[in-house]
């Protein structure tokens, strides 16, 4: 545990999310197992609030990031599918959205490590959709 | 990716996590093939569903025993296929 990195070493300040407009947006994998195998990565690197991370990374949209420029982004155009909801009902499930590293990276984070929990979050996430900006076979 | 089942991951990733130095990260102990993952090389990343071409930026401490592999993702695979046939470096 003395090994993690605390999390609030990361978090960007002064930014200002407005939860009824901002967009989360995660890229696949959108699985409880995928879910649960991401979350592991965070855990056994990060800590916050004296406890191991529990949470995934997502994208969110705010000032100078669109949805379609999380999207068409060096990594998210390798996704062929994706999962966006309003920021407040991400939230209002009962998960913490930190401002993590750097701008639109955000950290979802989960009460436990737990297939409830990420069932959960998937749920709030919503609808699995195509991703416009997908990099496909030219030939 | 149709041929799931016959890929094999070098590197399991997630691509939309970064850490403090904009790239993606892994650790470098979730790999069955570590001495393929070096400063400089072109590997397969993410997961057999979902692949991603990147170049691994360089590996670092991590927590424990482990190491922290950091990324710069290049696309998807199809992407690299599609020029080398461009460029004849692949049959058509």
């Amino acid at each position: 545990m003395s090994e993690l990195e605390p999390i609030e070493s990361y978090l960007r300040t002064g930014e200002v999310l407005d939860p009824d407009s901002s967009l989360v947006v995660r890229g696949w994998p959108l699985t409880i197992a995928g879910l649960l195998r991401n979350t592991d990565a965070a855990r056994r690197r990060y800590s916050f609030r004296g406890r191991a991370l529990v949470a995934i990374s997502a994208e969110v949209t705010l000032e100078g990031w669109d949805i379609d420029a999380i999207l068409s982004g060096p990594r998210l155009r390798t996704r062929r599918s994706y999962a966006v909801v309003v920021a407040n009902e991400v939230v209002a499930a009962g998960f913490d959205l930190l401002p993590t590293f750097s701008a639109p990276n955000y950290s979802v984070v989960m009460a436990n490590y737990t297939e409830d929990q990420a069932q959960r979050l998937i749920s709030v996430l919503g609808e699995v959709v195509p991703n416009p900006y997908h990099v496909r076979r030219q030939s | 990716m149709s041929e799931q089942a016959n890929v094999a991951v070098t590197l399991p990733a997630d691509v939309n996590q970064v850490d403090e130095s904009g790239y993606v990260w892994a650790f470098l102990g979730d790999s069955d093939e570590p001495a393929r993952v070096a400063p400089g090389a072109i590997i397969v990343a993410g997961d057999a569903e979902e692949p991603f071409l990147a170049r691994v930026v360089d590996v670092v401490d991590g927590p424990g025993d482990d190491s922290i592999v950091h990324l710069d993702v290049l696309g998807v695979p199809d992407e690299t296929i599609d020029e080398l046939r461009h460029a004849g470096l692949l049959p058509t």
